[in-house]
């Protein structure tokens, strides 16, 4: 087969291996697809995470800076609004410090220095220890305050450690006069900040603060976790004054997620693909194995066929052949090669002697076979040079395909040809036997013929000549001539007997081994049995036999010379048979066919004998044979004319009364099947 | 076409040649020439100059037809009358004998005192054919 020669288990490794490989890859391809996915949606969650924290953070920012903004005008409006005053200030600056510590809760005291020194305090309970600092020995913060009193703008400084413990922001304006009161609204870190969204306890977020300063490269955590610093935080600075920054940083609660939130999403996904993937994989493994197992099965078929199998293409290119294809060409099986072109086939395979008939005329013989192949016209057979025949039997498909078949006919080849070979033979021995026999029996009539006459002969005349008219001698020498005369009539009728029953002999075998060959022409039956009638009608009156033939016109198309024969024969035949009565002869028109009886009032043939009458050799008993002559073979010869005519020969007898023959014959030309090999045509 | 007088006859079995000498001259009368070979014929059908040749078909080495398709290749002879003899039983060998020229086939065993009417007749029938096309 041109197929590749797999076993089926080999196949079916082969197809669970790409199977498990093309599972393998999309395995692959979904883990990448996934980790891929989950990388991108992570990065983009995380951005969203900073983004929004950074907005948190902003906000703190803006907050923070613009509640630092309302305590400084706070103080500012406290120092402009306590400078109407005249007179003490003390109760009147505890009632509108009372107001706003109410209104802000983180302001935890608001502070009243004169002349730098702190004179006032509210609330006072936990402030007392304040009373009477001069901030002149804190110099930390009456650098600000003198940059403040500079400025006449009100400032915040801090954070600051306080001295009531805790960190604070410290917010100051001064009133008019070159030696201002200075009013301070002292606020705590921690409730600034919250009062702003800086939130410890949220759980959205965990926060920090640390002040940035240039000056301090170290900077502290002023609240929240430290730890914040080290995981990046998102950061917002926040301005207390000029010189001092506060950044607030916040990361998640469970710092940042580099984790996608989309990972179940992606997985489940992912893993429907994947296993959508499976299932493809596996339809198109079943898929292929039908398909493989409908080629194979296809294969096997075409290989277990008995004949040579073989399909080319629309485009005249080897499809495929069977094993015993192959196993027909030899010289060529070589060139059996699916693609492979049919004219590339046969040019290659004439160069290798593969086609006998090519011999001597290959170009011819390529022509003609690619003819027979591209418009196939029934069964061609060929020679192989192993001396075998092959008959082709070609056909085309709806689609263009040629599909052939190569059928080993050897055998058959063989018996027709042994079959013609004995046709022959026996062809060549009638003619021997038919020259041998009529050869000398022609040399026996010849000089018998000669001694009938023997009068006319030279010799005889010189003798006659001699005699003269001398009696007695001319008596005796005219007896003596009768004698011969008479000896070589008998002689001369035993021969022609002898050569009558040659001619039947022979003509029997050739009609029987098939060799007749009729000429059909159109015969009138009519005139025909009425020349038959009138010259067999001497011998019917010698024996004083009444010879009639009805007339009639009927024209059939049969060969005339073996139709004279069939109805001579019949007629002479009862005109032998028969002592006293008449011979009657009639034909009937039946319409396709035509009847023609011969009947006679003869000795009539016994019924067990009826059937055996046209057996060779079949007369009615071994008496008549010695009685009437004849080698028994002319009823024999007339059915098989009448035979080879298509017609039937039957005949009907009450013994004693007489028989008749009846003849069937078709009217239009019907030989039946006789086989006639075509070398016996040209065997003469 | 003139009266038929001079006949070449070819066969190999003596006994027919002296039968047919004995009906063709005693019987018929005419002038005959035989030869048992084809090449005898061959060689002596210039001197003999027939006006029929009566050939056997069946003979050994060179037969009745061949011989006759050899006679034809000679000038003067493209169309000298003959007539076949045989002895062969199938009918239809006739019609392969039957070619230009050839008046007919005889069959053997022949009747010697029938066979110079035979063959004059067959004589006369070809030349009232040749007096008709003229």
């Amino acid at each position: 087969m041109t197929t590749t020669r797999q076993t089926a288990d080999e196949v079916r490794r082969h197809q669970r291996r790409a199977y498990f490989f093309v599972c393998g890859v999309i395995v692959v391809i979904g883990l990448v697809a996934a980790f891929v996915l989950e990388r991108v949606t992570a990065s983009y969650w995380l951005a969203d995470q900073r983004k929004s924290h950074q907005l948190t953070a902003d906000g703190i920012q803006s907050r923070a800076e613009a509640r630092l903004q309302a305590y400084q005008s706070m103080a500012q409006n406290l120092a402009i609004f306590m400078g109407y005053e005249r007179g003490p200030q003390g109760a009147q600056f505890s009632s509108l410090a009372g107001v706003l510590s109410r209104d802000n809760p983180s302001i935890i005291n608001i502070a009243l220095a004169e002349d730098f020194i702190i004179t006032r305090v509210y609330p006072l309970g936990p402030n007392r220890a304040a009373l009477g600092l001069d901030l002149r020995t804190r110099p930390s913060q009456i650098a600000d305050i003198r940059k403040m009193i500079a400025a006449d703008m009100p400032i915040v400084s801090g954070p600051v450690d306080l001295v009531q413990g805790g960190s604070g922001l410290i917010v100051r304006a001064a009133g008019a006069g070159r030696t201002p009161n200075v009013y301070a609204l002292v606020l705590d870190l921690d409730a600034f900040f919250a009062e702003v969204g800086f939130d410890l306890t949220q759980t959205s977020f965990s926060a920090a603060l640390r002040e940035i300063s240039a000056r301090e490269s170290v900077t502290k955590t002023l609240l929240g976790n430290p730890d914040i610093w080290s995981g990046d935080p998102v950061v917002a600075n926040i301005r207390i004054n000029d010189e001092r920054v506060v950044q607030v940083g916040l990361v998640p609660v469970n710092s940042w997620s580099v984790q996608s939130p989309y990972r179940l999403g992606i997985l489940i996904v992912i893993s429907t693909l994947v296993l959508i993937g499976f299932g493809g994989a596996n339809y198109a493994r079943h898929l292929i194995q039908e398909r493989a197992n409908a080629r194979r099965q296809l294969v096997a078929a075409i290989e277990s066929i008995e004949d040579g199998f073989v399909v080319y293409d629309s485009d005249d290119r080897l499809l495929l052949c069977n094993e015993k294809y192959r196993s027909y060409y030899r010289e060529s099986a070589d060139l059996f090669v699916p693609g492979a072109t049919f004219e590339s086939i046969i040019r290659r395979g004439v160069a290798r002697g593969q086609y006998v008939e090519a011999a001597g005329r290959e170009e011819e013989w390529i022509q003609e076979r690619l003819a027979d192949h591209a418009d196939p016209k029934g069964a061609v057979e060929q020679q192989l040079p192993n001396g075998k025949w092959l008959r082709i039997a070609e056909s085309k498909t709806a689609d263009g395909y040629t599909v052939g078949l190569r059928i080993d006919v050897s055998e058959l080849k063989s018996a027709l040809h042994k079959a013609e070979e004995a046709a022959v033979a026996k062809t060549d021995f009638l003619n021997n036997v038919s020259h041998e026999l009529r050869t000398p029996l022609s040399i026996v009539l010849g000089y018998v013929a000669f001694l009938k006459n023997v009068t006319i002969l030279p010799r005889f005349k010189d003798l006659s000549d001699a005699v003269g008219d001398t009696q007695p001698a001319r008596e005796k020498l005219d007896a003596f001539a009768a004698e011969i005369a008479k000896q070589a009539e008998r002689t001369d009728r035993s021969g022609r007997h002898l050569m009558g029953l040659i001619n039947s002999i022979l003509d029997w075998a050739t009609i029987s081994v098939g060799q007749v060959e009729l000429e059909y022409t159109d015969v009138d039956l009519g005139a025909m049995l009425k020349n038959l009638t009138e010259e067999l009608s001497v011998s019917a009156k010698e024996k004083g036999l009444n010879l009639i033939s009805m007339p009639t016109d009927c024209v059939i198309q049969a060969d005339e010379l073996r139709m004279r024969q069939i109805f001579i024969n019949l007629i002479a035949n009862a005109i032998k048979f028969t002592e006293k009565g008449h011979v009657r002869v009639e034909a009937v028109d039946q319409g396709e066919t035509v009847l023609i009886v011969v009947e006679d009032t003869g000795p009539g043939i016994p019924q067990d004998r009826l059937s055996a009458i046209f057996e060779r050799f079949g007369q009615a008993d071994g008496s008549t044979k010695r009685k009437y002559g004849g080698a028994g073979l002319g009823l024999a010869i007339c059915k098989s004319l009448v035979e080879h005519h298509g017609g039937v020969i039957t005949v009907e007898s009450v013994f004693g009364e007489g028989s008749k023959f009846l003849v069937i014959l078709p009217k239009e030309a019907a030989p039946a099947q006789v086989q006639v090999p075509p070398a016996q045509r040209d065997a003469a | 076409m003139p009266e038929l007088k001079k006949i070449l006859h070819v066969d190999d079995d003596e006994d027919i040649l002296a039968l047919a000498r004995m009906s063709l001259e005693i019987v018929g009368g005419l002038e005959v020439h035989q030869c048992s070979l084809a090449a005898d014929a061959l060689e002596e059908l210039p001197q003999v100059q027939p006006d029929l040749l009566l050939l056997d078909v069946m003979m050994p080495g060179t037969d009745g037809p061949q011989l006759l398709a050899e006679i034809r290749k000679m000038p003067d002879y493209e169309k000298t009358p003959a007539v076949f003899m045989t002895a062969k039983a199938e009918a239809a060998l006739n019609n392969s004998l039957k070619k230009e020229g050839v008046l007919g086939v005889l069959t053997k065993p022949f009747d010697p005192m029938q066979l110079p009417d035979e063959l004059r007749r067959m004589w006369a029938d070809a030349t009232e054919g040749e007096t008709d096309e003229a």
